[in-house]
């Protein structure tokens, strides 16, 4: 019995602890985001307005990117249906580059391209991944350094307390 | 290399003819086979170059981390350049990679602060590739801090950054904090390649043909940290 609620406590104590891996914002108003996707379409983060968007600043040779991008697909399926989308901003590659990536990983999201580094410099981003959740006027409510299982309950649950 | 405070640092040697000594650091990832084989060209091109590689990390007991970085003692960084100057009686350029500029920097600074005009004159500079040079990992969205040394940091400095790199987008900003110091810095990107391009477990063709070409890497650098003199 004693071991059995070792191991819940461990469960929770590592549960919170990815929860915490999420940090408040306390930064100031969101910077610019307007970039073409891999089919050269132009995309603007106010054409998101009424959707929690995360985006996330990613790149091809980042292990804890590849990592974590079936965790982030599967967090799309859990969140069907809601207003809740992901930009993953990839870190001045190549589209070719980043097409060979997309046979070896599924990745079905919105893959933008900041291929002058404009938007990671004004998002100021200097390691890869790092994630920006946004909340439905904009805002960024909270930011995350390093990858993630972004379908854990817990971050689940962030993004659906943000969810009109 | 006995040290003052009684540690012995075990140091490989690539002997060559000429007047310029590198010393390579470790780095994040150790002191391993590549750097003894890119030490062994280097000082077999009978271009007056000879390479020592000193074992900061194993003569302290300390893991192949990032984390270990902050544990080399910049003394005994600083005695190991002093030993260099005068065991050599060679010009002596410091290299190394990622986190490994840190204690580097701290024991080059602390060398030239004790050292007269003259000895000065004996220290080339630093090849830094892809150095992490923030005091604590930079949180998204929030400013970087670099960590002091850099500002500190007044003699030449090479840096090589790999293009597939988050440190490449920073790397204008880094040489502008480098300036602070009235260091004369100077940089290349080296296209298709990461950070720790030569140690990497899955390198790539044109990471591997990068790593052949390390020695004339480290030549470039050297003939520019000169010219900026």
């Amino acid at each position: 019995m004693k071991r059995l609620i070792f191991f819940i406590s461990c469960l929770f104590l590592l549960s919170s602890a990815q929860a915490l891996d999420l940090k408040p914002w306390k930064g100031g108003p969101t910077p610019p985001l307007a970039l073409n996707d891999l089919n050269g379409k132009p995309h603007k983060l106010e054409d998101y307005r009424g959707k929690v968007v995360m985006v996330q600043f990613w790149a091809t040779y980042c292990p804890p990117c590849i990592k974590e991008m079936p965790s982030m697909v599967r967090l799309e399926s859990r969140l069907a249906g809601k207003p809740f989308v992901i930009l993953a901003v990839n870190m001045g590659e190549t589209k070719n580059e980043i097409l060979d990536f997309q046979k070896k990983v599924n990745m079905d999201f919105t893959v933008l391209m900041d291929n002058d580094g404009e938007a990671l410099a004004a998002w100021k981003v200097f390691v890869a991944p790092s994630s920006f959740l946004l909340d439905t006027q904009g805002n960024i409510r909270y930011t995350m350094q390093g990858g993630a299982e972004w379908d854990a309950p817990e971050y689940v649950q962030k993004i659906r307390e943000m969810l009109p | 290399m006995r040290m003052s405070t009684g540690t012995e640092i075990s140091l490989r040697t690539f002997p060559g003819v000429g007047d310029t000594l590198m010393l390579g650091f470790p780095c994040d990832e150790g002191l391993g086979a590549q750097e003894a084989r890119s030490s062994q060209a280097l000082a077999g091109l009978g271009l007056g170059l000879e390479a020592w590689l000193p074992d900061m990390l194993g003569s302290h007991g300390l893991p192949v981390a990032s984390s270990s970085m902050e544990q080399i003692p910049p003394e005994e960084v600083a005695e190991v350049i002093d030993q260099a100057v005068k065991l050599s009686g060679k010009r002596v350029v410091l290299v190394t990679t990622g986190r490994g500029a840190v204690p580097i920097l701290q024991g080059a600074r602390i060398w030239l602060d004790r050292a007269t005009p003259q000895e000065r004159a004996a220290l080339i500079g630093a090849i830094l590739f892809s150095p992490d040079l923030y005091s604590v990992k930079p949180a998204p969205g929030v400013e970087a801090r670099y960590h002091k040394i850099v500002a500190q940091t007044s003699m030449p400095v090479f840096i090589y950054q790999g293009q597939r790199s988050p440190g490449r987008w920073w790397l204008e900003h880094l040489k502008v904090e480098f300036t602070r110091g009235g260091s004369r810095i100077s940089s290349k990107v080296l296209p298709n390649v990461r950070g720790f391009f030569y140690a990497a477990q899955d390198p790539t063709d044109e990471e591997k043909a990068m790593t052949e070409r390390l020695p004339e890497l480290i030549l470039d650098a050297i003939k520019q940290l000169e010219s900026t003199r």
